[in-house]
């Protein structure tokens, strides 16, 4: 395989792999499900920062605040 | 929840074992090499790392004596933080310091130069100056931010004990034994990349614990959702990682003297440095202090990210479009045609995912725009992601071919650095770092928050000053030397041009000294917050001011308005 090939074939394979790789982010974003995760995570700053101790599970933590 | 069960006191004993073994191995290879060095430059090195490996030495077998290395597990791990702001302000300093004097070296050549002392040469000054400012001031606030935002968005404590601080230790070491082996002239000559071979193994080694502090600490998160900060941040520890160590691969002449010689060769040599280059700005400058943005532009304003969504997809199309700009740097050279132009076309591809980031950091202000007449920290923050915009806009249009023709080797390229490292990361670190000391020692607000709009207009007006002088410089520069009289000679020979530069350079100068001026202002502020003094009540149990600015509370900047 020459130089040619091996730079006509980056090329070609480079594009669709980028290509590929915004859809799947355009997916993941757009995603219904993900939806009140990112809204949530968007507030993420500005709510409660206190530190969970190790022995509390996230959930526990929820419940409580 | 975090004052409940304050008597349960946990110890850091256990990483003082691996970190002894460090620091034990690398005395070793200091006392040989200060014993045997194969050349006189390397022996001030050896003594260096033997000093500051037996300090470490003793600190770590006081610690345990005195059982020093006790935390509560139920605070989080503030104080190697409250180290790199610090240490920040004084790579600050003393990296700004440096550039106006080099500054005023280009203006008036033997300002500050000595025939005697090589070390006070211009091209010695010059990596002390970069170094300086992007690895101590930027580096230091990177790991800073990084620790202070990752343990507040997870919930969680720094994983690691001792190691945080090793981290901080080490990365400060590195860039002492960088900054004096310019000065004594050792260097790899690879630009933002010239520390020699064994300060490049020590900073890989502190670069893989700040790897594993930050990845441990979001794998005991208690958020289940990894906040997008820390994701900007990861890509910048990994991929400054993968560059750093890539990029100076090298083979020392002696494994006890300074010098080694580059892995590459030619222009591969070339296309590395400048993989590694372009992306020290990509990773480094933009991915790390984008981290920055995401938290405390939502933090200061009270409000929620613009679009979460924008920030998932400006976070990946960022990482995976950067990564391919840097032969942007090697236009017209030996290297590919094709090779060129795919980096031309990254470069411009980025505008998208840049401007995307900048629109979410403003308009993550919608309904909060008051806030930015009344208060100067919020300021700071807000013009830095302006200058993002601006900064990323002028680079890719620099990238093209036939501007970067005109515009490559002149004052130009200095002025659209400055532009980004002046007003976005310089900007940005400033506004964080008023956000945080107050959190970081407990005080109601900043010393003053009148010193803080001071530093604002004296930073923004040194940055107006010093990026229009360069503009203007390097477009002449470059029409110059592309000048061609009537018979095809060049119409201007080398020295006319650098003369036409004369009256630029002062400008620039002086624009540097407005700028270096507000961080002298900013030293004063953090200094009297330290100490408790003006605005800086101690903290009784209500919540910092500055977590939500009330405009009331500071009445004499809005009279002005």
């Amino acid at each position: 395989m020459g130089y040619d090939q091996i730079a006509y074939a980056v090329k070609l394979g480079g594009t669709v792999f980028f290509f590929t790789l915004l859809m799947i982010v355009f997916v993941y974003v757009f995603w219904p499900s993900n939806r009140e995760k990112f809204r949530s995570a968007a507030s993420r700053p500005i709510e409660d920062e206190t530190l969970i101790p190790p022995s509390t599970t996230p959930e526990g933590q929820e419940v409580n605040s | 929840m975090s004052t409940q069960n304050t008597s349960i006191i946990k110890n850091n004993n256990g990483a003082v074992l691996p970190i002894g073994v460090i620091v034990i191995l690398g005395f070793l290879w200091a006392l040989f090499a200060a014993a045997r060095g194969d050349d006189p430059t390397i022996m001030p090195h050896a003594y260096m790392f033997m000093f500051a490996f037996a300090l470490a030495s003793f600190a770590l077998v006081y610690g345990i004596m005195e059982n020093k290395f006790v935390y509560d597990p139920y605070e989080y791990d503030d104080s190697v933080i409250r180290a790199g702001v610090i240490a920040t302000v004084f790579w600050g300093i003393a990296g700004m310091l440096v550039g106006v004097i080099i500054a005023s070296q280009l203006a008036f050549p033997n300002f500050m130069y000595f025939e005697n002392m090589p070390w006070t040469n211009f091209g010695r000054l010059r990596p002390l100056h970069t170094s300086g400012v992007i690895f101590g001031f930027g580096g230091n606030a990177l790991i800073a931010t990084s620790f202070y935002i990752v343990q507040r968005t997870c919930r969680t404590r720094l994983a690691g004990g001792l190691w945080p601080w090793f981290v901080f230790w080490g990365y400060n070491l590195f860039l002492v034994i960088a900054g004096t082996g310019y000065l004594m002239g050792i260097t790899e000559s690879k630009e933002y990349a010239e520390p020699e071979w064994y300060a490049d193994i020590w900073l890989t080694i502190v670069w893989i614990a700040y790897l594993m502090v930050f990845m441990l600490t979001l794998v005991k998160r208690k958020e289940k959702h990894i906040y997008v900060a820390n994701w900007f941040f990861l890509s910048f520890i990994v991929t400054i990682a993968l560059l750093h160590v890539v990029n100076n691969l090298s083979l020392p002449v002696s494994f006890l003297g300074a010098k080694s010689y580059s892995a590459f060769s030619g222009v591969q040599d070339a296309m590395t440095q400048w993989w590694y280059g372009h992306n020290a700005v990509g990773f480094f400058l933009t991915t790390g202090f984008l981290g920055m943005m995401y938290y405390f532009i939502p933090k200061r304003a009270d409000r929620p990210i613009w679009s979460y969504k924008l920030s998932i997809v400006h976070f990946w199309t960022v990482i995976f479009i950067y990564i391919w700009a840097g032969p942007h740097h090697l236009h017209f050279t030996a290297l590919p045609q094709w090779t060129q132009t795919m980096g031309m076309v990254f470069s411009i591809m980025l505008w998208m995912p840049s401007w995307g980031g900048m629109i979410n950091g403003l308009m993550t202000l919608s309904g909060a725009w008051d806030k930015f007449r009344v208060d100067p920290v919020l300021r700071l923050l807000v013009i830095s992601v302006a200058f993002y915009g601006m900064a990323t806009f002028e680079g890719p249009l620099m990238a093209i071919r036939y501007v970067n023709a005109l515009s490559h080797y002149t004052d130009w390229t200095i002025g659209h650095v400055h532009a980004g490292a002046l007003g976005w990361n310089g900007m940005i670190t400033f506004g964080a770092l008023y956000c945080m000391v107050p959190w970081l020692w407990k005080k109601q607000e900043m010393y003053s928050l009148r010193m803080v709009e001071w530093h604002f207009w004296l930073a923004l007006i040194g940055i107006v000053f010093y990026v229009s002088a360069m503009w203007v410089s390097g477009i002449t520069q470059g029409l110059m030397w592309r000048a061609y009289n009537d018979l095809g000679f060049l119409e201007y020979s080398f020295i006319e041009t650098v003369k036409a530069m004369k009256p630029y350079y002062i400008i620039r100068a002086v624009g540097g000294a407005l700028y270096l001026s507000g961080m002298f202002v900013l030293t004063f502020n953090i200094w009297m917050t330290i100490k408790g003094k003006g605005g800086a009540k101690a903290l009784d149990g209500v919540q910092p001011v500055a977590r939500k600015p009330d405009p009331t509370a500071i009445p004499e900047l809005a009279l002005g308005e």
